[in-house]
């Protein structure tokens, strides 16, 4: 495996910051009320699967449980909500890459898909049955397909800002 | 020479990763989640946190107050634009319905004295009419009405309007008359000093009406009027001619006397022409 020169883990640890910054902002922000809709895209999902997949730092099974405990304290709508997320997506992850040592371009496109679904379908879960003020404009099947497709571009949008590490 | 396959590479999870400390953290995070939906720690840890999370939440409720306070006021802004378009429209509505109703007032008004001097004049037959044609015609001024011989108008009719005599009707067609105005060189009018003590001939001129041998034993001065006598029965009695406007000696016995007309011809659209 290569190993990554230290500029670029020191430029990937920054990004991780300003990227976990940007997430907080972000998710108090009702970005889509100016459609009249609430949709919250996952924006710690999208960076938990970037950094678990991409390695964007060297994760441990213990960061991944301290960063789901800060940001269920941030914003979760119970203690443990994106904790166990985290936790499942790393799971996933570990779980694949037994079967995908070499995971081809689309394998990989289609992994993270699967895992942001996966840790939507989990946030979701949770909060309609623990979040008493939680509310879904339309039907609950709409309502995910927007947050998965929504939340995606956003880690698209991520996976830029981390290839561009590399880049210079 | 074959791999060797040892136990931990058949494991479900790769080397680096370590099954117990995932189960054993799963647990915990569902202990956490039963213990925080039964005990509400979440609140009382965000409470605790509150001076790192407070200026996190008052940072972004600040932007979102900005955006939609901008947003706000730009539509205020074009709202008020379209507001001060629909009230420049709405001025230049009543404008032109102010001009109307001042039009109409006028007219109504034209129509009640019309009225009134015909109900005056009953019983005689009036005939209201409109003037069509103002011209000249040589140092004559000459009035075209719409109405002729089928609507009963004849040659000789006294013309007035609401202020006074207006002229006489000089031909008649099918459809249209012609009247002389006052100020007619063809015109003349037996006349009477309105406190009823001297008769006269008024004549049409150019620009005033003239009495031309007044005698000067008679006190005359600017500002008398003179109406119809009736005398010469073309005329009903009583229709407002002029006002004195210059007395001038015309020789030792008599003085030229000038008369500016109560009414001007073409003052009014609508004279009324009377069967008298």
């Amino acid at each position: 495996m290569l190993r990554k020169s230290h500029d670029i883990k020191v430029k990937q640890q920054k990004l991780f910051i300003g990227l976990f910054l940007f997430s907080v902002f972000f998710s108090f922000i009702d970005l889509f009320s100016f459609i009249n809709s609430n949709f919250y895209p996952e924006y710690f999902i999208a960076l938990m699967v970037l950094t678990i997949s991409s390695s964007l730092i060297s994760i441990t099974i213990i960061k991944v449980f301290l960063i789901g405990v800060i940001v269920d304290i941030l914003i979760g709508s119970i203690l443990g909500q994106y904790t166990i997320t985290f936790l499942l997506l790393f799971g996933l992850k570990i779980f694949t890459q037994k079967y995908f040592l070499m995971p081809s371009k689309a394998q990989n496109i289609l992994l993270r898909f699967l895992s942001i679904s996966f840790g939507i379908i989990i946030v979701t879960i949770i909060s309609q049955n623990v979040n008493p003020i939680f509310y879904i404009n339309g039907s609950l099947l709409n309502y995910l397909i927007i947050e998965i497709v929504i939340t995606f571009i956003i880690l698209i949008i991520f996976q830029i800002f981390y290839e561009r590490t590399y880049d210079a | 020479m074959a791999l060797k396959v040892t136990k931990k590479n058949l494991s479900l999870f790769t080397t680096n990763f370590s099954l117990t400390y995932f189960i054993l953290l799963i647990f915990l995070t569902l202990l956490m989640m039963f213990m925080d939906s039964r005990y509400d720690y979440l609140k009382k840890i965000r409470k605790d946190f509150s001076f790192i999370t407070s200026p996190l939440i008052i940072l972004t409720n600040d932007s979102i107050n900005f955006f939609d306070n901008f947003q706000s006021l730009s539509k205020s802004k074009v709202l008020l634009e379209e507001e001060i378009n629909q009230l420049n429209i709405e001025i230049d509505r009543l404008a032109i319905e102010n001009q109307i109703r001042n039009f109409l007032v006028a007219e109504n008004d034209n129509l009640r004295e019309a009225s009134l001097l015909s109900r005056k004049l009953a019983p005689k037959k009036t005939y209201p009419v409109e003037i069509i044609k103002p011209t000249k015609r040589g140092r004559t001024q000459i009035i075209t009405v719409n109405k002729g011989k089928k609507d009963g108008i004849r040659q000789g009719m006294p013309v007035v309007n609401r202020l006074g005599l207006v002229g006489q009707i000089y031909s008649t067609y099918d459809q249209t008359s012609v009247v002389v105005p006052l100020l007619s060189k063809k015109f003349a009018v037996n006349a009477l000093q309105d406190n009823g003590q001297n008769h006269v001939i008024i004549y049409g001129d150019t620009e005033f009406l003239v009495i031309p041998f007044f005698p000067a034993s008679i006190d005359i001065s600017p500002g008398d009027k003179f109406v119809t006598s009736g005398l010469d029965n073309v005329y009903p009695s009583g229709i407002k001619i002029g006002e004195v406007v210059n007395v001038s000696p015309e020789d030792k016995q008599f003085n030229k006397i000038l008369l500016k007309p109560a009414t001007f011809s073409n003052q009014f659209s609508l004279i009324t022409v009377l069967d008298y």
